[in-house]
């Protein structure tokens, strides 16, 4: 049980650093707030990014940008990805 | 226990009419300028889908009631196909962006808005890319 949960914190950990790294290098904020909480029904994790330049950014462009920038980053495991659900992005 | 063995009324059949016409009503409003309600269907094509599959794969003529869910990652492993879609990077984002529109309250309520050909213009590409739609892995 606990070599489950510290599993966990580590993934989270680890997702968290990867969206960090997207927050600072592409969409130019290191200081975007990032979320991650369990998925409903599914053992997998919802990503929250809340920053101000997503305002002139469309829906449809933070989806694409966010995904593509973690498969393509090579710090970033493709097992740590395939367990986030989705990405919800707010412009606050 | 019994909701456990419970069947919605929706057959298999239903289920997969119900892709198809989802998916005229998708290219319907887009068709005719009517992006941001383009949007929040095109879920539904891949939600109806997958129900299918699961009907299919267990041999059933109704949906079990305990597959009453909106989420297309819980529909992925009961249509049995998780682990073929954990080899499919790109089909995994655009199912993930797919499914992170369907979730989102914002589009059952939003209004109609120009701005969103965008948003349906990729909603489209995540959906019936050649390669790499969810849609066009899925089948239908």
């Amino acid at each position: 049980m606990a070599g489950t949960l510290i599993a966990t914190r580590d993934r989270v950990r680890r997702i968290r650093a990867a969206v960090a790294r997207y927050c600072k290098k592409r969409l130019g904020d290191p200081e975007a707030i990032i979320e991650i909480r369990p998925e409903e029904e599914i053992d997998k994790f919802v990503v929250v990014v809340a920053s101000s330049k997503f305002k002139n950014m469309p829906y449809s462009q933070r989806q694409d940008e966010i995904w593509d920038f973690l498969f393509a980053d090579s710090k970033t495991s493709k097992d740590d990805l395939f367990e986030i659900s989705r990405i919800m992005t707010e412009s606050e | 226990m019994a909701e456990l063995t419970a069947f919605t009324p929706t057959t298999k059949d239903e289920f997969a009419q119900l892709a198809q016409d989802r998916k005229r009503d998708f290219d319907l409003l887009r068709s005719q300028g009517q992006w941001t309600t383009s949007v929040y269907i095109g879920g539904y094509i891949v939600e109806a889908r997958l129900k299918y599959k699961i009907c299919e794969r267990l041999d059933v003529d109704r949906l079990p009631a305990i597959f009453k869910t909106h989420s297309l990652l819980t529909l992925i492993i009961y249509a049995g196909v998780s682990k073929t879609l954990a080899a499919l990077p790109e089909i995994y984002k655009n199912l993930s962006r797919i499914n992170a529109v369907h979730h989102e309250a914002i589009w059952r309520y939003k209004t109609a808005d120009p701005k969103d050909k965008i948003v349906s213009d990729r909603m489209n590409e995540w959906l019936f890319h050649h390669q790499n739609g969810v849609i066009t892995w899925l089948g239908l």
